[in-house]
């Protein structure tokens, strides 16, 4: 008995030091699939938070409780409040369920208000026991922000699962947007020498009626949502956008290319597309003078995946000359991007000043203070080596067996 | 109580003992000058034997019995297996309920017993409950000189020791204790045999209540023993040091001492190739897991920890769980207990409505009961799952524990979720290792562990490379004379 009693404090000595204490049963949540941000355009001080719930109905088709046979996944609300939290509670005047974050997909903020500042008003999704840290943040376009959480698609589901799923194929196989989750965002912010970057998002169409089921049932969607080019970040604040090609020199600079497709010249107006299977970059930095200089190597190997020229492919000569148009316009897709936020936005999300952290770490002590100053002025000298791995199934082009080359 | 050299006194005090028992015959028959009196039970013996080989050859031979020491002379000439002279009365009436018959010859203390029981015992057939696709296929019987009998027909030496004991007091059982004396840790066959001899019970009808009065672990629910129907693998426990339990009328033989992992080997295991072997144990162990371990993982992710679980599995969680009437934990333990009744209930309703039962058990449970919107169709799956990896298990005593651990692992979940799954976990694996079977640790060779075993436990190599024993068992080391 006396062993008992002391088993007994032990064992609820342990349940003292839990941290989370709720029992909420399944059908007690609303599960926010995405959640859109910004600043309220008549109070300054309040936060207009756009709620997306999954709208979770039977699996089982005849008993389920549609309304008109007509079953939207999501449903939407829109609620203020002076921090996200104090919003996200305001909801369930509007929902039956509480709000439930621990499975959300993606925030959207708005341009406007990311331009602002965003470290301010999301510090709640670090802080929350409930939240998950793998959401994606895109930017929106101004006014977009609601709407991007209204359309409905045909191909999936819900329309988070939509976005993400999105997003993660333009970033990997086209490399025209980035994909970023929250604790990247917010790790990208508060290094050094490295800037915060996120995909930017917007509606093609009428969103109003993209948000119906229409939407649904024509073969050409009313409204669609488009995932496309980058907003960069200057501390926490959004300071400008890169378009999709020169996302595409980011993705490549920052070695976070995983495929892409690049059309380059061949002859004249004609086109070959070489398919980018790997990519890797690498800086070489010379700090003789007060202002480094850098150098920027590029190796891509490519599969030529479409020839639209007659050229005979069997000879070195003509591969070697491809190779020497490819790396010309890789060198031009990077040399656009450094101008963009070299030049323009003077900001440094291509991550140089942190390789110099990480690599010369004396050097970027001298230069951490005043890197914003310089920055601009250093001069990124960018050297392809721009292979042809694979020829593709036929060698001659598709022109080129009438021909007899 | 010596044999009353007047048989008349003896046959009146048997009368009164056994209050005229009408199944007990006695005969006299007069035998030259001498007085016999046969005496058998009617209901035990083997009437054939009696008439054709005793009662022939006393008549045939009466005539001329030219002998004064009658009992060795009927000794030596009795035309049956085995006949012993028995010297009291006691003696005398348990042979006859026994199914021997004794010849009680009026004027002598002695009396003499034949061997002319009758088989009152099944056949030897197939193990019923340790199936196994390879290997022998005979099992246990309720005979108890069948049982010795087969574990001897595997292990022919002059080690194998059996010491009998006599239990209870009206029982009046054979219990043997089996053992290879060369192998067998001594102290322990000691004690084992010291404590049979002692016990003190009007009479035991199954190994398991042997082995509840000899040892001192009865508050555990795992059992300390392995009660095994097959031969085989009984003679390959003893042939690792172990001791065998043989009572009278059991077709099953207790074997001690024994471990946690025991209850999870098949004997097949020895009989396939090793890789083969090898993963049925590792399957056999995710078994235990799930039974164990479902239903609470599921009650702890559905009410706790919804975090962590793909986003998609929730959503397809949330969409059986919704419009279902009753909480989770509600929800587990119905259909559990459900689940449970229909295997009482199968088990023992007679067979011709055991079909039936589990038709209808299955059509209510599963069926209607997801139909009907009373259960998530997910919990069907759950239960199934648990249901059938506990039969992975083919020892009652043990997976009937396990039950008791599951619903255990249950409530800590419902009251804490993954951490209260933890927590149990916790208790479990320190309940698991605090028991001892006849002095050895249970959890062993993982507590404590034996780096020797702990792999083999699991992972199993050719048969000829086995050639070390359990040496927390015993300390004749090795299996074959080459070392």
């Amino acid at each position: 008995m006396k062993n008992f009693i002391k088993i007994l404090i032990f064992i609820s000595t342990i349940l003292l030091l839990t941290g989370c204490w709720n029992y909420r049963e399944l059908n007690d949540l609303g599960i926010v699939s995405a959640i859109s941000i910004k600043q309220s355009k008549e109070n300054e001080d309040k936060i207009e938070l756009t709620i997306q719930f999954m709208n979770i109905q039977k699996a089982s088709g005849e008993s389920g409780a549609t309304i008109n046979n007509v079953s939207m996944p999501i449903t939407t609300t829109t609620v203020k409040g002076k921090t996200i939290h104090e919003a996200l509670r305001e909801a369930t005047k509007y929902s039956p369920k509480k709000p439930y974050i621990g499975h959300m997909d993606l925030v959207v903020i708005e341009e406007e208000t990311a331009r602002k500042g965003i470290i301010d008003i999301i510090d709640f999704f670090l802080r929350d026991s409930e939240s998950r840290k793998q959401f994606k943040v895109f930017i929106s376009k101004n006014g977009d922000e609601t709407d991007v959480l209204s359309v409905v698609s045909l191909l999936e589901g819900f329309p988070s699962k939509s976005m993400i799923s999105t997003l993660e194929s333009g970033a990997s196989f086209t490399g025209h947007t980035v994909s970023v989750n929250y604790d990247e965002l917010i790790s990208l912010i508060f290094s050094d020498g490295i800037e915060g970057i996120a995909p930017y998002i917007f509606v093609k169409g009428d969103a109003k009626k993209g948000s119906t089921v229409d939407n649904t049932e024509e073969t050409r969607p009313i409204a669609n949502i488009e995932i496309e080019g980058t907003a960069i970040f200057k501390g926490n604040k959004m300071v400008g956008y890169l378009e999709e090609m020169e996302s595409l020199g980011l993705n490549i600079i920052r070695n976070r290319l995983t495929s892409s497709t690049i059309p380059f010249i061949c002859e004249d107006n004609k086109y070959i597309t070489g398919e980018a299977i790997t990519s890797k970059s690498g800086f070489d930095i010379d700090f003789s003078k007060e202002i480094p200089k850098v150098t920027l190597n590029v190796e891509m190997d490519t599969f030529l995946s479409e020839v639209n020229c007659k050229k005979n492919l069997t000879k070195t000569k003509v591969i070697k000359e491809l190779e020497k148009n490819g790396g010309k316009e890789i060198k031009k897709i990077i040399e656009g991007t450094l101008n963009m936020v070299q030049k323009k936005y003077n900001t440094d999300v291509i991550g140089l000043g942190n390789y110099i952290k990480k690599e010369h770490y004396k050097e970027w002590k001298k230069l951490k203070d005043k890197w914003y100053d310089i920055f601009p002025n250093i001069e990124i000298e960018v050297k392809t080596k721009f292979t042809i791995v694979k020829k593709g199934e036929t060698i001659l082009p598709a022109e080129g067996y009438k021909l007899g080359i | 109580m010596k044999i009353n050299k007047s048989s008349k006194v003896v046959i009146d005090n048997i009368k009164k003992k056994t209050d005229n028992n009408p199944d007990i015959i006695f005969k006299t028959k007069k035998y030259g000058k001498f007085e016999l009196n046969i005496i058998f039970c009617e209901s035990m013996t083997d009437r054939l034997t009696i008439n054709d080989y005793i009662l022939e050859f006393l008549s045939k031979t009466d005539q001329n019995v030219k002998t004064n020491n009658i009992v060795e002379y009927l000794t030596d000439r009795l035309p049956v297996t085995k006949v012993s002279k028995i010297t009291t009365e006691d003696e005398l009436i348990y042979s006859v309920l026994s199914g021997l018959t004794v010849i009680l010859i009026n004027g002598e203390e002695e009396a003499l017993a034949m061997e002319t029981r009758t088989m009152l015992n099944s056949d030897i057939t197939e193990s019923k409950n340790e199936k196994t696709l390879k290997g022998p296929k005979d099992g246990f019987t309720e005979s108890y000189q069948t049982n010795l009998g087969l574990l001897r027909k595997r292990l022919k030496t002059s080690d194998l020791r059996v010491t009998e004991h006599r239990v209870g007091t009206v029982g009046k059982a054979l219990v043997s204790v089996v053992a290879i004396n060369n192998i067998v840790n001594k102290e322990l066959l000691e004690y084992v045999n010291k404590k049979i001899a002692e016990i003190d019970i009007d009479a035991v009808l199954d190994v398991n209540q042997i082995i509840e009065l000899i040892s001192s672990n009865e508050k555990n629910i795992f059992p300390n023993y392995v009660a095994t129907e097959r031969p085989d693998y009984a003679a390959n426990l003893l042939l690792e040091g172990r001791i065998a339990i043989v009572l009278e009328n059991v077709p099953e033989v207790g074997i001690i001492p024994v471990f946690f992992k025991d209850f999870f080997n098949s004997p097949e295991d020895h009989y396939s190739r090793p890789l083969n072997a090898t993963v049925n144990r590792i399957i056999r162990l995710f078994a235990l897991l799930i039974t164990l371990l479902t239903p609470a993982i599921y009650i702890a992710i559905t009410t706790f920890n919804h975090e962590s679980i793909p986003s998609n599995f929730l959503i397809n969680l949330t969409t059986q769980r919704d419009g279902t009437p009753f909480t989770t934990i509600i929800e587990a333990i119905l259909m559990g207990i459900s689940f449970e009744i229909l295997k009482e209930t199968d088990t023992r309703a007679p067979s011709p409505i055991g079909s039936s039962l589990s038709i209808v058990g299955a059509l209510v449970l599963g069926e209607a009961a997801v139909t009907a919107g009373i259960v998530s169709p997910i919990m069907v799956i759950i239960i199934a799952i648990t249901a059938i990896s506990g039969l992975i298990v083919s020892y009652a005593d043990v997976s009937q524990a396990i039950r008791i651990w599951r619903f255990i692992f249950m409530i800590g979940a419902t009251v804490a979720g993954i951490f209260g799954v933890l927590l149990i976990g916790i208790i479990f694996v320190a309940n698991l290792s605090s028991i001892k079977s006849f002095g050895m640790p249970f959890g062993a060779p993982y507590a404590p562990l034996i780096p020797d075993d702990a792999g083999r436990a699991f992972v199993l190599t050719f048969f000829q490379k086995y050639i070390k024993r359990n040496k927390l068992i015993t300390k004749n080391k090795y299996k074959s004379r080459e070392r």
